[in-house]
């Protein structure tokens, strides 16, 4: 039967990886920790690089008063899949092109929140930074902002 | 010569036709000293590359997992955990590949792992997101490109090559 030592080789290559993985991790000197909460330790980074952080509660208040505009960095289909309700799209990859649609109906004082998918993604951060150059006066990012967003189960739109 | 001594048998000795215009007129010796060959190369090349993308990881574990992070596809808890095993499977992969140990298991394992890399760097890719591939070193490398999905997808295919290879020889029929 030819599958036969597959059976028992597969499951006994990834068991001895994982020995010593655990192994020489346990024993070397800075080794990792088994289990880290990444969100916090990315926010955190986010906060100490000096990017303009806001955090969930802030966002959130702000959009029930409706105080300001979020703006999604995600690709388009992203948006379509789902988002901040009333969020506009200005997808990161495309802003040089679709700046001038978009932006001509956000003043440069008026509160912007860009935001993304995930702590580590960094296209909410790009789009900040051009919001900055362009003028803009108070921009933050919500770090994380789609997931957080859904996981609380604050207003949502999609299309 | 290439291919010279896998048999001393009569055939082999024999001139090849010039133009192939059909695999039928392939001899048998072709074949017996074509497919082994490029097998043993397809599984010093991927054992290699095993080699070349475990090692350096087992030093940065730190830096591993903060790729592996990056690609926001595994649950938090299990990014440290995949950071620190991961690299072993790979450089154990590798040194079974070049050694020929456990041929059928590890070369159904490299597949499956080639394709579930080809497969988060793709997902990644799709959904926009900006993050270095953390496909060798775990240092600034290139970012999930075109370029890198092609060159997974490249890796993947002699992988392939290698399983249907192996499994073939080894089906009884054969």
């Amino acid at each position: 039967m030819v599958l036969k030592p597959v059976l028992w080789q597969v499951p006994a290559i990834l068991l001895a990886s994982i020995v010593l993985g655990l192994g020489v991790n346990h024993f070397r000197p800075g080794g990792l920790e088994l289990a880290r909460d990444w969100r916090t330790v990315a926010v955190a980074e986010k906060t100490a690089q000096g990017l303009p952080v806001i955090s969930l509660d802030d966002a959130a208040q702000l959009h029930r008063e409706s105080q300001a505009v979020f703006i999604d960095a995600r690709p388009q289909a992203a948006y379509a899949e789902g988002h901040i309700r009333g969020a506009v799209s200005l997808p990161w990859h495309r802003a040089e092109e679709q700046f001038i649609d978009v932006l001509p109906d956000i003043p440069t004082e008026q509160t912007v929140i860009t935001y993304c998918d995930g702590v580590s993604c960094e296209l909410s951060d790009h789009l900040a930074e051009f919001l900055v150059d362009l003028g803009y006066t108070n921009v933050h990012i919500l770090p994380d902002g789609w997931g957080r967003w859904k996981e609380k189960g604050l207003p949502t739109a999609r299309n | 010569m290439e291919g010279k001594g896998a048999s001393d048998s009569p055939e082999l000795m024999a001139p090849q036709t010039a133009v192939c215009n059909s695999c039928e007129f392939i001899s048998m010796a072709d074949k017996k000293t074509f497919l082994p060959g490029a097998l043993i190369a397809a599984r010093l090349i991927l054992g290699a590359l095993f080699l070349y993308a475990g090692v350096p990881k087992i030093f940065q574990p730190e830096a591993f997992a903060r790729a592996i992070y990056n690609y926001q596809i595994l649950p938090d808890l299990l990014v440290n955990f995949a950071a620190i095993t991961l690299p072993w499977v790979e450089t154990v992969i590798g040194i079974f590949l070049i050694a020929g140990i456990w041929l059928p298991g590890t070369v159904l394992l490299t597949n499956l792992l080639l394709l579930t890399f080809l497969s988060a760097m793709a997902f990644n890719y799709a959904r926009g997101l900006d993050i270095d591939c953390g496909c060798f070193s775990t240092g600034s490398e290139s970012p999930i490109s075109s370029i890198t999905l092609l060159r997974d997808t490249a890796f993947f295919f002699i992988a392939l090559f290698h399983l249907f290879g192996t499994f073939h020889r080894r089906s009884p029929r054969h």
